[in-house]
C-alpha cells in the first residue's frame, strides 16, 4: 500500500468516530451524520496533499465537515429545528436505559447551536478554546462564556431532573 | 483567586484549569464540592456524547474511496435484481446511500467473530448466502473487468481467466472488505467469498439441508465456497485458487 493511502487509512481509523459523534450532534440523524462522515473523507481523500502535517489533521477535517454540513443546509434550504432528533430514542437499548443520560441527551440536542458546538469541539473532538476561537472565528473570551453556559443550562437540566425524581418518591 | 473566579473557569473547562485554580480547589471546601458536582456532570456528559458508531463505518468509507479511486472513469456491468445486466456508471452507483444500502444487505446475517463450531459458522456462511439469494438466479457471465475490479478492492490479483462467474461484488464481513462470487456449474451455484482480511478455521461440513460448505485459509486471510452437495467443491476450489494471487500488502 502506498503512503497516501496509509495516511488517509490512518486519518480514517483515528477520526472516524469522532467525526461521526460530532456529525450526528450537529444534525440529530445518524444516516445525515454518515453521510457527512462520507462526504468529509472523500473530499479529504482528494485534497490530501494539501495537510500539512498529521497534527493539522483534526482542525482540516472538522472545517471540511462543518463546511459539507453548510453545504447541505443550502442545498435543502433546512432549518435545525426542523431536524427532528428522531434517534436519540434508539440510543435506549444499547446500553441499557438511563433517564438521567436520555434527559441529558435531549438536553444537548435542544441547547442552541451557539453552545452546543463549541462544547462538541472540546468534549468530542478535544480542541482547546484557543482552536475552538479559529475554527469558529469567534474571540477566545466569546468561546469561553459560551462553554461555561452551555455546562450551566445542561446543569439546570440535571438538577430540575433529581427535584423531580426527588419529589416523586416523598 | 476567589469563589466566584474560580467557577467562570472550571466551567469553561472543568479538566483544565490551570495552577491557580488548582490551588484554590485545594484550600475551598464548598468549591470542592462544587467542582466534585461538575465532574460527575462532565462524565455524564462525555458519555451522552458517545453515541454508537456503526461497526463497519471505517470499512465503508475506504470502500467509497477506492471505489473513487478506482472507478473514476470505468463503466462495468453491474448485475441487478431483475436479473437484468445494466450497465452502471462506477461513480455515480458510488455516490450517495445505494453503496451503504447493498454492503448492509451483503453484511447481515454473518458474524465471524462468534468463536462457533463448523456447524455454527457454516450455517452463518449459508445465511449470508440465502440473504443474498438473487446472486444464486443470475445467468449471465460478468465482464473479466468487472471481476477482476471486485478482486482489487481486496488486493487479489487475478492471474487467468475465471469462466462462469455470474456475480461479482464487495461485501463487508466482521467490517473488512471481501469479495462476493458465484459460479455456475452443471450441478448448481456455487457461492466463493474470498476474505484476505479475516481468518477463520479449515472445515469442510455438510449441512443437513445438503449444502457443502468449506473454508480454507490463502496466502492472507481465507476462502470459504457454499454449494450444493452434488458439486464437485473441490474442483471448483482448486479453478478459484489456481486463479488468483492475494497480494500481500
Ligand atoms: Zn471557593
Amino acid at each position: 500500500m502506498n503512503d497516501k493511502q496509509n495516511l488517509f487509512n490512518s486519518l480514517v481509523e483515528a477520526y472516524q468516530k469522532p467525526l461521526y459523534r460530532y456529525g450526528y450532534w450537529l444534525c440529530g440523524d445518524r444516516t445525515i451524520a454518515e453521510d457527512l462522515v462520507q462526504e468529509t473523507f472523500l473530499r479529504a481523500w482528494r485534497a490530501l496533499d494539501s495537510l500539512q502535517s498529521m497534527g493539522a489533521a483534526k482542525s482540516w477535517l472538522i472545517t471540511i465537515l462543518r463546511r459539507e454540513n453548510a453545504r447541505r443546509f443550502q442545498r435543502k434550504s433546512l432549518d435545525y429545528s426542523d431536524l427532528p432528533m428522531e434517534s436519540l430514542v434508539d440510543e435506549r437499548s444499547s446500553e441499557g436505559f438511563s433517564a438521567e443520560l436520555e434527559s441529558l441527551r435531549v438536553g444537548i440536542a435542544n441547547l442552541e447551536e451557539m453552545y452546543r458546538e463549541p462544547l462538541l469541539m472540546q468534549m468530542v473532538m478535544g480542541f482547546t478554546q484557543e482552536e475552538i476561537s479559529e475554527q469558529m472565528e469567534i474571540p477566545a473570551n466569546t468561546v469561553a462564556t459560551r462553554l461555561r453556559r452551555a455546562r450551566l443550562q445542561l446543569r439546570d437540566l440535571l438538577m430540575d431532573e433529581e427535584e423531580e425524581m426527588g419529589g416523586a418518591t416523598q | 483567586m476567589n469563589c466566584m473566579e474560580f467557577r467562570r473557569i472550571s466551567l469553561e473547562d472543568p479538566q483544565h484549569m490551570g495552577d491557580e485554580a488548582d490551588q484554590h480547589l485545594e484550600q475551598c471546601t464548598a468549591c470542592h464540592t462544587y467542582y466534585r458536582g461538575l465532574l460527575q456532570q462532565e462524565r455524564l456528559l462525555e458519555k451522552a456524547f458517545a453515541i454508537e458508531v456503526p461497526d463497519d463505518l471505517a470499512a465503508r468509507v475506504t470502500l467509497r474511496q477506492r471505489l473513487e479511486e478506482q472507478g473514476d472513469s470505468a463503466v462495468t456491468m453491474l448485475p441487478t435484481r431483475d436479473n437484468v445486466v445494466a450497465p452502471v456508471k462506477w461513480r455515480k452507483w458510488a455516490t450517495g446511500f445505494a453503496l451503504a444500502a447493498s454492503i448492509v444487505a451483503v453484511t447481515l446475517g454473518i458474524n465471524l467473530r462468534t468463536q462457533g463450531n463448523p456447524a455454527q459458522i457454516a450455517q452463518m456462511l449459508v445465511d449470508h448466502v440465502e440473504h443474498e439469494a438473487y446472486t444464486l438466479q443470475l445467468q449471465d457471465a460478468v465482464t473479466q473487468g468487472r471481476l477482476a475490479y471486485t478482486l482489487n478492492n481486496v488486493d487479489i490479483e487475478t492471474l487467468a481467466h475465471l469462466g462462469g462467474v455470474t456475480f461479482a461484488g464487495n461485501c463487508l464481513i466482521e467490517g473488512q472488505l471481501a469479495a462476493h462470487l458465484v459460479v455456475q456449474t452443471e450441478s448448481g451455484p456455487v457461492t466463493i467469498l474470498m476474505m484476505p482480511n479475516s481468518e477463520l478455521r479449515p472445515f469442510d461440513y455438510s449441512s443437513a439441508d445438503a449444502t457443502r460448505v468449506q473454508t480454507v485459509a490463502l496466502e492472507r486471510g481465507s476462502l470459504a465456497l457454499i454449494g450444493p452437495e452434488a458439486v464437485d467443491l473441490d474442483r471448483v476450489r482448486e479453478r478459484v485458487i489456481s486463479s488468483v494471487r492475494v497480494l500481500r500488502i
